[in-house]
């Protein structure tokens, strides 16, 4: 007798998107993007210095794209390799973004496990406190919050995660309401299994593409968002990011200087362009009913 | 219903509080009062008693707990006092600004429903065709791209090199429709991309539906499918999105207002913040807060509408 072997649901969405020719395509990107961010962690060929020191010399400054070959997409105003900077932002953008990812997914992960799988007091609690922060204007907050404490990594991934986890919270909240009354749950408790065991053990992996795509949503925003923040003066000072330049670009491409532009605007476009690619086709993959269409 | 909006309404009070906590112990708690009142004041006159008597004029030297309960009076009474950066009544200002910003962001919005909604439908009526697909590829290239760097290329090519338009300012009357037509472009252009993928995905989900199959079954055309059935049930999400993005159409368009000095809320925002006018900041989150609260509100009333399914109770 032929015995067909199951296939786990990682498994088989692993194999979804290793067919989807775009999804991988922008994997590679994506790959590409930690390569430069690693790159500029481990500060190799000195990048760190090349992105953010000045060059004592008025030739070197405001170099038009395209022309030398040391600096392909030009220099800014100090002199500064523009190609080097936007490989430097990609760490700073990576930083930001799994910062408050870190922050964001765990609190909305506790917040709706709790509240949809208690109910009640703790429900009605968390409740409370999500139509509030829903209903605060959130960039009012955010850019109080960052003008008050400082602009910093942390500061600014605090503003976003802090503001934003009422999204995924409630989706998770109404994914436990539904997922206690299934007869896996009830088998589970019946085998002894304790509370945290069965929010984190056996509900939570059933609602976890819900997080992995918010993840990934979030990430993107948070990056698009630093542009805002950079135009406004409050992102990151001292080092180079896609905001600041194009906001530097904003103050600069009415007198025909384009290389801050051309620099940070390809690479923040791409990058977003990946992850959005990668939150649709792990959405296709991983969720079920999706699956025909 | 009425019962239902007076209970809602009845509720929009403990919400309408707790934001101002927020934003109460933001400022109290931690930044600290401190560096308020020093960066409220200009540069010259940061002496001690100078920052003593904008405190007390500020009411800030009283007990925590008091100063909550004036900012609850302040609310209930919608008089925030003065502007310290403008030095003009907030009511007022709020007033004069909130028109403007509408004339910014409610005919993008119009046009981006309607683009969107003819896409979306197109995309699902052809789902998985080739113009489903490159609708959908342009959508996604549009949500990608930064906004800023958007004006920065419009500003730079259609108004500052080809002089199709003005590059920014403002004027009386229908004056303003010239400064306008530049920034409804882009914001509607900002926004489709967003906008399509997210109507498509309602649609298409509604299309997979079993009352299409019986639809098509007893032999409907499937214009008229897509028209009268997906349409309407469709709207039911698509309803929420929209009018959950109207409190947003009042706050303005942060950064087309301030790139074409637009006075408009946003810019008024954007101002009081880097300017640490605190009055005006009270007075924001208040008014966004209770315009986010009643059209929710309005999304719960329009399902009853909408949907006979839902009922309000």
């Amino acid at each position: 007798m032929e015995v067909v072997k199951g296939r786990s649901l990682l498994f088989d969405a692993a194999r979804r998107i290793y067919r989807n020719r775009l999804a991988m395509i922008m994997f590679v990107i994506l790959f590409i993007y930690i390569l430069m961010a690693l790159y500029s962690v481990f500060n190799i060929g000195n990048i760190y210095n090349l992105a953010t020191s000045h060059i004592e010399d008025v030739n070197r400054s405001f170099i038009p794209p395209f022309q030398d070959k040391s600096a392909p997409f030009g220099t800014d105003i100090f002199g500064r390799n523009v190609l080097y900077r936007a490989v430097y932002g990609s760490k700073i953008s990576m930083y930001l973004g799994f910062l408050t990812i870190l922050i964001e997914i765990p609190i909305a992960i506790i917040m709706g496990a709790l509240a949809g799988y208690y109910g009640g007091f703790i429900d009605d609690a968390i409740q409370y406190l999500m139509s509030i922060i829903y209903s605060v204007p959130g960039l009012i907050i955010i850019l109080a919050f960052i003008l008050l404490v400082g602009p910093s990594f942390l500061t600014i991934a605090l503003a976003f995660a802090l503001t934003g986890w009422v999204g995924l919270a409630r989706v998770i909240r109404g994914a436990f309401m539904q997922a206690k009354e299934f007869e896996y749950v009830l088998a589970a408790r019946t085998l002894g299994a304790k509370d945290g065991r069965i929010i984190f053990k056996h509900i939570l992996p059933n609602v976890f593409h819900y997080v992995i795509i918010s993840a990934i949503l979030t990430f993107a925003g948070v990056i698009m968002s630093e542009v805002l923040l950079a135009y406004l003066g409050l992102s990151i000072v001292g080092v180079p990011t896609w905001g600041t330049m194009i906001a530097d670009a904003s103050q600069e491409v009415s007198a025909g200087r384009w290389q801050n532009f051309i620099g940070a605007v390809p690479f923040i476009w791409l990058f977003i362009l990946a992850l959005n690619l990668i939150g649709d086709a792990l959405r296709d993959a991983l969720d079920p009913r999706l699956r025909n269409l | 219903m009425i019962n239902y909006i007076i209970r809602k309404l009845i509720n929009l009070i403990p919400t309408l509080l707790g934001c101002m906590i927020i934003f109460f112990l933001l400022f109290n708690v931690i930044g600290g009062q401190d560096k308020v009142l020093y960066n409220m004041l200009s540069p010259k006159s940061r002496t001690p008693q100078q920052i003593a008597t904008l405190r007390h004029q500020l009411g800030l030297d009283k007990p925590l707990f008091l100063q909550y309960l004036d900012y609850v009076k302040q609310a209930a009474t919608m008089d925030f006092g003065k502007s310290l950066a403008k030095k003009q009544r907030i009511a007022d200002l709020i007033k004069r600004c909130v028109p403007v910003s509408l004339s910014v962001t409610f005919p993008p919005f119009i046009f981006d429903f309607l683009i969107s909604t003819a896409l979306a439908l197109l995309c699902a009526f052809y789902r998985g065709k080739f113009i489903d697909k490159i609708i959908t590829v342009f959508a996604t290239i549009f949500m990608a791209f930064p906004y800023l760097a958007l004006i920065i290329i419009a500003q730079s090519f259609l108004a500052a090199k080809w002089r199709i338009f003005p590059i920014s300012g403002w004027g009386f009357g229908i004056e303003r429709i010239k400064y306008l037509i530049l920034p409804w472009i882009l914001i509607t252009f900002s926004n489709v991309g967003g906008s399509v993928r997210y109507y498509r995905t309602v649609f298409v989900e509604e299309v997979n539906k079993d009352y299409v199959r019986t639809a098509k079954a007893k032999g409907l055309s499937t214009r008229k499918i897509m028209y009268t059935h997906v349409f309407k049930n469709a709207l039911i999400p698509i309803l929420t999105a929209v009018i959950m993005s109207i409190p947003g159409l009042l706050l303005g368009a942060l950064l087309t207002e301030r790139f074409f000095s637009i006075p408009g809320i946003g810019d008024l925002t954007v101002t009081a913040v880097t300017s640490y006018d605190l009055p005006v900041l009270k007075a924001m989150v208040v008014v966004y807060t209770l315009f986010f609260i009643f059209f929710s509100l309005i999304t719960d009333i329009s399902y009853s509408i909408v949907d006979p399914r839902v009922k309000l109770s």
